[in-house]
């Protein structure tokens, strides 16, 4: 009951962009105080499930992120929208979100202490090194031209300077605004160049009403579809637990590296970008995974893998829980009820998700010169929500704005984000290694973990270039 | 009428109209701003002294207390809304030592202005810290990482949830009282920082008792000294630092009410009164114990004191260690 309960509303609060799994909870959060601690903890689990996939509605169905995991999702998936392929795609990401949510809650309850582990294991450098290695995926999402790709991610990286500096306490880039102090916040930007960037490109293109097929046939995936994504599905799975684990890193990074792996291995990467299902099915699948993997550390170690977790492990303390190492040994009976009711909410969202895809679609079918407007009104409530801070507000239509002329002249605005996104944790980890290894660069490369994955983030910049240069050569 | 009598008269009129005020009080439901996010240390025990407010004033026929989060900015963002709020008493700020004993000190420019914007109310509760070590550290005890650390100044690393945060400072102070040399990593916020000193990737950390003691307990980290005054009854084993040999090295944070500043005194007054009652309740003091807080309730004048005396010393600190932002 409760789960169903959660997964809907979840599902809804999830669809305003900006309300993400974490302000989501947040905001739900008081309404379980009330409750028993299990039935509590249930609906929580259900809550983040929910607003996890309601993010992904509305990045298929109107180009705009709910939350920063599915920012990846708008790249293929509003491409099938534009296609008539919504129903597909919301299909595949429903299917691709239950097998990997499921595949995730037995691995949670299988080998929780070994991950613990894993998780540990990363320290600074090895987090630095995992982040370079999610800043070269640019590459992959930026289109035909890599170079405007590279350009877009150096945009975002200076947009990421702003704020705190976290080992001098200066605020930089501030000018005075105390807003600033914590740093421009990707979701704004987001919502701004995704969403109404789009609404601004497509009000000057007076695109034709999208291609509308209600029947249920069409509205799911087909076995074709299913062929195609199964491996994309199982791939995001893996790496969107294992990098879920990873406190800090999250659905988020999950889903970007997901994205570039599917594209890597693809025969046809040309594909992606152009609404191919892999591209929507790999990083659904990896940013749920992620989310489960979340709760490992949070109930291994009682510390929180993600900023929902965070707010969920609030909520365990205001019932008297003490989460951490012991949590395990002294409320069997509760760890294992949320352990259930995550599975349990995975079954329900299938069922909701897939009984509610009709209508989500149908809602395509409103007039673009409707439509827009209430996109607009999305953007600005998503915005405002998020701190209740108009300054928020402010900075989405800015962004806005921005996003419609990168749309224009080719600049990925995913590469923007992504850059945003990561340009804070790496720098944070880069300075924490530096101070630990008293400045030596050999950190990097002496511990085992993290000289794998920088000789990866090096070969992902390098061979590209070896390749141009190489064709540049044989012209010549 | 002379001029004396006509303010004589105004005065007791306005006496009158406040004290009808204070006994009408709340008449509406009163917002508690608490300047961090949902389900931090700080909103938890906000809104378990705000569910026993609301418990006690409903019964009296009374109102609610609604909490309401407004996070950013090291609480600058919610203390400002507080600041600029009608001091009708409705409006009420959560605060914990960061945002009046340190802010000021740490960030010039603040939207408001720290001496006169507030008027205090009410301690609600103290959240003491403790000093934890990995396991692979070597040092046992304070008095051996006292020694430890002498002999390899600035080789020892601690970890914190932040420059300039009340943990930072704590450990800034401890190295004042000993003497010592140690090299700082800040994290963004205490859970990375737990995260990787339980992996040894550092080597100690001042957190919450509330943060750390689940770890004590099951022997993934070691746990040095309390901060506070007394031993934590959630941590019955491990020594207060005066016990450990440092002197004047007691720290934390606590968590306190403020009223905008023009907020008549009856009302506050009031408010004070209540928050002694319910931070006294039996439940109320076990929930707070259980989050690792220990319940303390005081007079405005009492949490006065407080807030200027934190306010010198963590402001001392930062002048000395040059931890200001240009």
């Amino acid at each position: 009951m409760m789960a169903v309960a959660g997964v809907l509303v979840g599902m809804l609060i999830g669809a305003l962009p900006g309300v993400g799994p974490p302000s989501g909870v947040a905001l739900l959060l008081p309404l379980t105080f009330g409750m028993e601690p299990t039935s509590g903890i249930i609906m929580l689990a259900a809550m983040y499930a929910g607003t996890m996939y309601g993010g992904t509605i509305t990045s298929v169905l109107i180009n705009t992120p709910g939350e920063s995991a599915s920012v990846v999702t708008c790249l293929d998936g509003y491409q099938m929208a534009l296609q008539g392929r919504a129903g597909p795609a919301l299909g595949i990401a429903a299917i691709g979100s239950f097998i990997a949510g499921t595949i995730g809650v037995v691995l949670l309850m299988l080998v929780s202490p070994l991950l613990a582990r894993w998780a540990l294991s990363f320290g600074p450098p090895e987090t630095f090194a995992l982040m370079l290695l999610g800043l070269t995926t640019v590459t992959m999402l930026a289109g035909e031209d890599p170079l405007k790709g590279y350009i877009s991610m150096v945009l975002g990286l200076m947009l990421a300077m702003v704020g705190f500096d976290i080992i001098s306490g200066d605020a930089r880039y501030g000018f005075g605004v105390p807003e600033l102090i914590d740093g421009i916040d990707f979701l704004p930007v987001a919502i701004g160049l995704f969403g109404l960037g789009e609404v601004l490109a497509g009000a000057e293109e007076k695109t034709a009403q999208m291609k509308i097929s209600l029947r249920l046939r069409e509205v799911l995936p087909s076995l074709a579809d299913w062929a195609q994504s199964k491996w994309a599905i199982a791939r995001g799975t893996v790496l969107g637990f294992l990098v879920g684990v990873l406190p800090g890193a999250g659905p988020t990074v999950a889903s970007f590296l997901s994205y570039t792996v599917e594209k890597k291995v693809s025969k046809t990467p040309e594909r992606f970008g152009k609404g191919a299902i892999e591209g929507v099915a790999a990083p659904e699948s990896a940013n749920n995974a992620a989310a489960t993997a979340a709760m490992v550390p949070m109930l291994t170690l009682g510390i929180p893998g993600s900023a929902t977790t965070a707010i969920m492990l609030g909520g365990l303390m205001m019932w008297g829980l003490r989460p951490g190492p012991l949590l395990f040994e002294k409320n069997p009976q509760f760890v294992w009820g949320l352990i259930a009711s995550q599975y349990i909410a995975n079954v329900m969202l299938l069922i909701a998700s897939t009984a509610l895809i009709p209508l989500f679609v149908r809602a395509l079918r409103i007039p673009y010169s409707i439509l827009m407007p209430l996109i607009i009104l999305f953007c600005v409530t998503g915005a405002y929500s998020l701190k209740n801070n108009l300054f928020d507000v402010g900075q989405m239509l800015v962004f806005g704005v921005i996003g419609y002329f990168m749309k224009k002249l080719g600049y990925s605005p995913a590469a923007l984000v992504l850059a945003l996104v990561l340009g804070p944790l790496a720098e944070r980890a880069l300075r924490q290694s530096l101070i630990i290894s008293d400045a030596g660069l050999g950190i990097f490369f002496t511990r085992p973990i993290s000289a794998v994955l920088m000789v990866l983030a090096l070969a992902a910049v390098a061979v590209p270039l070896v390749k141009w240069g190489r064709t540049l050569f044989s012209r010549t | 009428m002379p001029t004396a009598i006509r303010v004589l008269a105004a005065a007791v009129a306005f006496s009158f109209f406040t004290l009808s005020l204070a006994q009408s009080y709340p008449a509406k439901p009163v917002t508690f701003i608490v300047p961090f996010p949902p389900g931090g240390g700080t909103d938890i025990s906000a809104r378990t002294v705000a569910a026993k407010l609301t418990q006690n004033w409903t019964k009296s026929g009374g109102q609610s207390v609604i909490v309401e989060n407004r996070a950013g900015a090291a609480g600058i963002l919610g203390a400002d809304a507080a600041a600029k709020a009608r001091p009708d008493g409705y409006t009420l700020l959560i605060v914990n030592v960061g945002i009046t004993s340190i802010n000021p000190a740490l960030y010039p420019k603040l939207p408001y202005d720290p001496d006169k914007a507030f008027a205090p109310i009410s301690l609600l509760c103290e959240l003491p810290f403790v000093l934890m070590a990995s396991p692979s550290f070597k040092p046992n005890s304070v008095k051996e990482l006292v020694a430890f650390a002498k002999a390899n100044p600035d080789k020892v690393t601690f970890a914190s949830s932040g420059q300039g945060g009340s943990p930072h400072l704590t450990a800034e102070i401890f190295q004042l009282a000993t003497g010592t040399r140690l090299t700082h990593v800040p994290y963004k916020g205490g859970g990375p920082a737990m995260t990787d000193l339980m992996a040894g990737h550092v080597d100690l950390l001042f957190a919450s008792v509330l943060e750390g003691s689940g770890h004590i307990k099951a022997g993934k980290l070691k746990g040095l000294a309390v901060t506070h005054a007394k031993r934590s009854p959630a941590l019955p084993d491990v020594p207060t630092l005066a016990e450990a040999g440092v002197k004047d090295a007691e720290s934390g944070s606590w968590i306190a009410l403020l009223a905008p500043a023009a907020t008549p005194a009856a009302i506050i007054d009031k408010v004070a009164a209540d928050v002694k009652e319910a931070v006294s309740a039996p439940d109320v003091r076990e929930k707070l114990l259980a989050q690792g807080a220990v319940p303390q309730a005081s007079t405005p004048k009492e949490l006065q004191a407080l807030i200027d005396k934190d306010r010198t010393r963590y402001g001392r600190i930062i002048r000395e260690k040059g931890l200001k932002p240009e």
